[in-house]
């Protein structure tokens, strides 16, 4: 884990609750702030009865040599290494799925994916009171996102807010645990150790197909059109299918448009007063955001030559935050979870999102 | 009770009669087995995907069960439509999901809708002009909604197949979408014996509606 649970959850808005504003104006910021009670208000029914899209709760994993009979190397997984296991889980089963319960070496992590909105995170499932947790689907949503319900509780959680809107755990914020969505074949390429979850699931899906279309292919509702049920708020700086990779902290929002940093390859910048850097790394097409901070004070780093450099202390780093030269070789960055995301979803939740601009 | 029972058993002879007519009787298999194909499609029960592996490399043709089906077997994923608890794989790109209800729902839906079309076509060949082909063209639109109930993933089918043209109009139908199918069935029913109440296979209407020759000689 790159965060305790306690740092995490100080770091990603531990001051919210229930009835009062989640967030407020940042840097650059454009809406208004909202209130659980907003979100409460706004829950639609998808359709689906609860537990309609079935999760997975005991997924079976298979090899990546085995796994290539059901992946092409294009074809998206959510990549997640914690505690040392290295596991993908295919977009074409979670489509069916939206959440898989999972257990890394006695911890529970829910992976979930919401195909509305292109959002795929991973919550610790304990709560911060140690209770454990594990999700089913509501069959509603949130501004077009999965509202995710917990077994023990039943309180309920729109994914990319993490956050329970009713029920006991009204207020209680999720760990996010970094995650990685990219290619199967870099993917593979970057941990050919990789186990990767199964077509058995316990159900029968027609794993093959993606009812919404493709992300291989232009002009399908992943990248073309707006939303198919009505949001809290429109508009705002991009096209509503634009990929962001979206960053909490402390109560404020950040989004950072894909292609920018993709052109940039690092950004540094801040959020809440904590300064962030954000790493391109080319080889998974993944953005990772760490606090940027090297022997105690704020660093500043710059991309030349292939090469993430450190300018205070002259100091090498890798796109996953780890240091190879210099000073500080062998150090690791903290890192924050971040999670690519649809434009029109986030803008929707956090209306005064930070837009990031490099500083 | 006499009185349903007697309505009951004239209807049952009315449509004995219609389906005593050979092409009548053809029609309606037909169109009930195209509507049994479209309605088990549009509730992703049979997929046909071509250029993709369904099975996943297994030799074909593959079947599998799932292991706690008869726990699944009665578990709704979406209004009228429950959870498949078999899949056969006869060629690489064509899937069929075996859910019980959906089958049984299925069958009962094209059953009425070919005995519709069987009593509307045994109409038309024995009376012309347009009450014949208002007969038809009921039996159709009564059978048109329940193809609408499919749901893909997490939203409507009709949904998905419009697109995002409007995100209100995809909350209204999920507001209705529930109501498609007992909506086609009620339909089907009642127009079915409103149908048999307006015309005998037998007797014609009227004597000016009467053909040239009828279909008896083509009976088996």
């Amino acid at each position: 884990m790159v965060f305790s649970r306690r740092e995490f959850l100080t770091l990603l808005g531990g001051t919210a609750m229930a009835g009062s504003p989640l967030w407020k104006a940042g840097r650059r910021a454009e809406g208004k702030a909202r209130s659980l009670a907003d979100f409460t208000q706004n829950i639609q029914s998808g359709g689906p009865p609860k537990d309609g899209i079935p999760p997975i709760d005991r997924p079976k994993y298979v090899s990546a040599a085995e796994a290539e009979m059901l992946l092409k190397p294009n074809d998206i997984v959510v990549g997640l290494v914690y505690q040392g296991v290295v596991r993908a889980y295919p977009q074409k089963i979670l489509v069916w799925h939206e959440i898989v319960n999972d257990e890394f070496k006695g911890e529970k992590i829910a992976i979930t994916y919401c195909p509305l909105t292109g959002s795929a995170v991973a919550f610790g499932g304990r709560s911060p009171d140690g209770a454990m947790l594990t999700f089913g689907t509501s069959g509603k949503l949130v501004n077009s996102n999965l509202l995710m319900y917990d077994r023990q509780t039943d309180s309920q959680w729109p994914q990319i807010l993490g956050i329970a809107i009713d029920g006991t755990n009204k207020g209680t914020v999720l760990e996010e645990i970094p995650l990685a969505w990219t290619h199967w074949s870099r993917w593979r390429q970057r941990h050919p150790d990789t186990v990767v979850l199964s077509t058995d699931t316990g159900y029968i899906r027609s794993y093959g197909t993606d009812p919404y279309g493709s992300y291989d292919k232009p002009g399908t509702y992943y990248d073309s059109g707006g939303p198919l049920f009505p949001v809290m708020a429109k508009g705002g700086r991009f096209n509503p299918k634009e990929v962001v990779v979206g960053v909490k902290s402390n109560g404020q929002h950040m989004a950072i448009n894909k292609h920018t940093l993709r052109a940039k390859k690092l950004i540094n910048t801040s959020l809440a007063d904590v300064p962030l850097a954000v790493f391109y790394d080319a080889d998974l097409d993944v953005a990772r955001v760490f606090v940027r901070q090297v022997q105690g004070k704020p660093a500043k780093f710059s991309f030349e030559n292939g090469r993430i450099e450190e300018e205070l202390t002259g100091s090498l780093w890798t796109a996953d935050g780890r240091s190879i030269g210099g000073k500080m070789s062998g150090s690791q960055l903290k890192q924050y979870a971040s999670f690519d995301v649809m434009w029109f979803a986030w803008h929707a939740f956090f209306p005064a999102t930070q837009i990031v601009k490099s500083e | 009770m006499n009185a349903v029972s007697s309505t009951i058993k004239l209807s049952l002879n009315q449509l004995t009669d219609c389906l005593s007519d050979r092409v009548a009787r053809r029609a309606g298999l037909w169109t009930g087995v195209v509507f049994l194909l479209l309605y088990l499609y549009s509730t992703g029960n049979i997929v046909f995907a071509p250029g993709v592996d369904l099975a996943f490399g297994r030799p074909i043709p593959a079947a599998s069960v799932v292991s706690d089906w008869a726990a699944k077997m009665w578990k709704p994923i979406a209004p009228f439509v429950w959870e498949p608890i078999a899949a056969l794989y006869p060629i690489r790109s064509v899937a069929l999901f075996i859910s019980v209800p959906n089958v049984l729902l299925a069958l009962l839906l094209s059953t009425l809708i070919g005995i519709n079309t069987a009593v509307a076509t045994a109409r038309a060949r024995l009376i012309a002009g347009a009450q014949s082909r208002s007969g038809f063209l009921s039996g159709f639109l009564a059978s048109f909604p329940a193809l609408l109930t499919g749901f893909t993933c997490c939203v409507p089918t009709i949904v998905l197949a419009l697109g995002s043209l409007a995100a209100v109009f995809t909350v209204a139908a999920i507001t209705i979408t529930p109501y498609f199918l007992p909506v086609a069935a009620i339909a089907l029913i009642g127009n079915f014996i409103w149908g048999l109440r307006q015309f005998s296979c037998t007797v014609p209407v009227a004597p000016d509606q009467r053909r040239a020759h009828t279909f008896t000689h083509e009976r088996e």
